[in-house]
C-alpha cells in the first residue's frame, strides 16, 4: 500500500501489522451533523407529545434532553465498538490508540471533553487540535488515548477489470518500485468506479510527471495505464502476481475470478 | 467467510462454542495478510484481510465486558478509595472553593452593595422571592408533578455543571477554576445577600439538605479536573500527551462520583428541601447527611 499522510500502522502480537487510516475533520463533521439530525429527529416526535399531555411530563422531557446531551456518544460508541448511527454511515469508528476496541471509559472521557472541544464556537478548538496532532486527534481523543479511523470495506473491483478492449499487457517503459506498481493495480481495480473523466485526470497526472510511462497507444491516458496495470498484473496462468495456482489455498478462491481474460467493462 | 460470521456474534454463548476455531481462523488470517503483503497481492485483497484481521483483533482483545458487580465495587470501594487517595488535592481543591466562597460572603456582609456586583440585580431578585418567607412560599409553588420537574430539571443543571468544570481542567486547569470559583462566589454572595433581607430562615432550611453533598461534588469534580490541568502544565516525565491521559484515567472515577453525588443531591433538592417542615427537622437531615457522607469518604473500602 502507498503511504499516506493519515496512515497508522499497529503491530499485534501475532506479528502481523494493521493498517489504520485515520479520518480527518471532514467525515467526523459530517457523521457529527448525522448524529444531530438523527437526535432532533428522535427528539422532537418525543417532546411534542409529552408537551401535550401536559406539564406531568416536563420532567421526562428534561431528563430525555439531558440525556441526548450527554449520554447519546458515550452509550452509542461504547455499546457498538465505538460507533455511533452517524459514524456508522461515514463508515469510521473510534478506537484506541493501540488498535483495540474501545472501552466505556474512553469513551466517557472522549465524550465528556466535548465540553473543552466545543468550548468556543461550535468546535473550533477542536478543529485546531486535529490539524496539529497526528492522527486527527481532539481534545477528548488526546485525553482518552483514542482514535478515529477509516473502517467500512472499501469498494473494490478484483475481478471485473478485464475489459472488451482488444488490450494487450503492455509493460512501462520506466522502472516503477513496488509502491508505485501497487498505486496503479489500485487505479486498475478502481476504474468501474470512476467516471471516464475522473480516470483520464488521475491517469493524466502520469503524463505530467513522466511522459514515458504510459505507452504510446491511440487512446485515453486511463485505457493506456490499464495496459499497464494488465501487465504488472501478469498473465492469469503465469506471472508472478497472480496467484492461481499460487502456493495459499485459502487466497485462491478471491483470485479465480481473474483467471478468465475477457470479462466485459464493470 | 466462516470468519466475517463470527465477526458479527453478538450472544456470549455462540462466542464460546466458537471461541477455539475463531482463534485459529482468525491466526490464519493473519498469515494469510502478511503473505499477501510480502508477495504485493492485490490492493483490494491486502485491504480486505486488513479490514478483517483489525476486526478480529478488536474482538479478541476487548476489555472486561459491563458488569454489575464493577459498578457495585465501583460504589463500595473504588471510589472512597480514590478520594482518599487525592485527598491532599481534595482539601486543598476544598479550601479553595469554601474559601472564596466564605470571603465573598463576607464580603457582601460587609458591603452589600457588592451583590449587586457580583451577582447582577435580576438574579437577586428572582432569587429573593424564591426564599421570601412572607411571599408566596417555595413549596406553594411546587405541586406533585412539578415536583419531578425539578428533579429533572436539577439533574440537567448541576451535572452539567459537574462535567463542564471536569472538562475546563484540560486547559491548564483554567477552565476548572473559573468556574468552581464562580460558584463558590455565588453561592457566599447569595446566602450573605438573603441574610442581609433578613430571609435566611427559609434559604437556610432550603439548602442545608442537599447543599454539602452538592458542593462537595463540586469540589471532586474540580479535583478531577485540576488534576488534568497539573498533568498539562507539569508533566513530569511523561510527555505532556501521556500525563494527560494518565491523570483523565485517575480522575475519571471522580466524576462519575461526583455525578453520582450529584444525583443524590437533586433527589433531596426535588423530594425534601422545599417541605415546609420545621427547622429543628431540617437541620437535623442535613446533620446526618453530612455526617454519612463524611463518614462515607472516610471508612468505606477499607480492608
Amino acid at each position: 500500500m502507498t503511504d499516506r499522510d493519515s496512515l497508522c500502522i499497529q503491530r499485534t502480537p501475532e506479528g502481523v501489522e494493521i493498517e489504520l487510516h485515520s479520518a480527518g475533520p471532514v467525515v467526523r463533521f459530517i457523521a457529527f451533523i448525522i448524529d444531530g439530525a438523527i437526535r432532533i429527529t428522535v427528539l422532537l416526535p418525543i417532546l411534542i407529545i409529552l408537551t401535550m399531555t401536559g406539564s406531568s411530563g416536563t420532567w421526562l422531557i428534561m431528563l430525555i434532553i439531558f440525556l441526548f446531551e450527554w449520554f447519546y456518544f458515550t452509550l452509542f460508541e461504547g455499546a457498538m465498538d465505538g460507533q455511533t448511527p452517524g459514524k456508522k454511515v461515514m463508515g469510521i469508528r473510534v478506537i484506541r490508540d493501540n488498535g483495540t476496541a474501545l472501552t466505556w471509559n474512553a469513551a466517557m472521557v472522549r465524550n465528556l471533553l466535548r465540553a473543552a472541544d466545543g468550548f468556543l464556537f461550535n468546535y473550533i478548538i477542536g478543529f485546531v487540535v486535529m490539524f496539529c496532532s497526528r492522527g486527527f486527534r481532539r481534545i477528548g481523543d488526546h485525553a482518552a488515548g483514542t482514535m478515529v479511523v477509516y473502517t467500512a470495506p472499501v469498494v473494490f473491483f478484483e475481478s471485473g477489470w478485464s475489459f472488451n478492449l482488444d488490450l494487450r499487457p503492455v509493460p512501462p517503459q520506466v522502472g516503477l518500485t513496488v509502491a508505485e506498481q501497487q498505486a496503479i493495480l489500485s487505479f486498475a481495480e478502481r476504474l468501474p468506479l470512476l467516471t471516464d473523466q475522473r480516470a483520464e485526470e488521475l491517469a493524466g497526472i502520469l503524463d505530467n510527471v513522466n511522459p514515458a510511462i504510459l505507452p504510446s497507444m491511440p487512446y485515453n491516458a486511463g485505457i493506456r495505464l490499464l495496459a499497464v496495470a494488465q501487465w504488472i498484473k501478469g498473465e492469469p496462468e503465469k506471472g508472478r502476481f497472480s496467484s492461481a495456482g499460487g502456493a495459499d489455498e485459502r487466497i485462491r478462491p478471491e483470485k479465480k475470478e481473474q483467471a478468465d481474460g475477457a470479462g466485459h467493462r464493470g | 467467510m466462516r470468519f466475517e460470521r463470527m465477526l458479527t456474534y453478538r450472544g456470549r454463548r455462540e462466542r464460546r462454542l466458537d471461541a477455539e476455531s475463531f482463534t485459529e481462523l482468525y491466526l490464519a488470517l493473519c498469515q494469510d495478510l502478511t503473505v499477501a503483503r510480502a508477495n504485493n497481492y492485490s490492493p483490494a485483497l491486502i485491504s480486505r484481510l486488513n479490514r478483517l484481521v483489525h476486526a478480529g483483533y478488536r474482538l479478541l482483545y476487548k476489555a472486561r465486558p459491563f458488569s454489575i458487580r464493577r459498578i457495585i465495587r465501583f460504589w463500595r470501594i473504588d471510589f472512597p478509595r480514590t478520594v482518599r487517595d487525592t485527598i491532599s488535592a481534595v482539601i486543598l481543591t476544598a479550601l479553595l472553593f469554601y474559601g472564596l466562597g466564605f470571603f465573598s460572603y463576607l464580603l457582601v456582609r460587609t458591603y452589600p452593595q457588592a451583590a449587586y456586583i457580583i451577582a447582577g440585580e435580576d438574579t437577586l431578585v428572582s432569587l429573593e422571592r424564591m426564599y421570601d418567607p412572607d411571599g408566596e412560599r417555595l413549596h406553594h409553588q411546587r405541586d406533585e408533578n412539578t415536583d419531578a420537574g425539578m428533579f429533572a430539571f436539577y439533574i440537567y443543571n448541576n451535572v452539567s455543571i459537574g462535567f463542564r468544570i471536569f472538562a475546563g481542567g484540560v486547559f491548564f486547569g483554567i477552565g476548572s477554576l473559573l468556574i468552581l470559583i464562580f460558584n463558590g462566589v455565588f453561592f457566599g454572595t447569595v446566602w450573605a445577600h438573603l441574610i442581609h433581607m433578613g430571609y435566611q430562615s427559609t434559604f437556610l432550611s432550603f439548602v442545608i439538605g442537599h447543599g454539602f453533598i452538592e458542593l462537595n461534588a463540586f469540589v471532586l469534580c474540580g479535583v478531577a479536573g485540576l488534576k488534568m490541568g497539573w498533568a498539562l502544565t507539569a508533566p513530569g516525565n511523561l510527555s505532556r500527551r501521556d500525563a494527560l491521559k494518565r491523570a483523565a484515567d485517575r480522575a475519571l472515577p471522580l466524576v462519575y462520583g461526583g455525578a453520582g453525588m450529584l444525583f443524590v443531591a437533586a433527589v433531596i433538592e426535588a423530594f425534601w428541601s422545599a417541605r415546609p417542615l420545621s427547622f429543628e427537622i431540617k437541620a437535623a437531615f442535613a446533620v446526618t447527611a453530612a455526617v454519612l457522607n463524611i463518614l462515607y469518604f472516610w471508612l468505606s473500602g477499607r480492608r
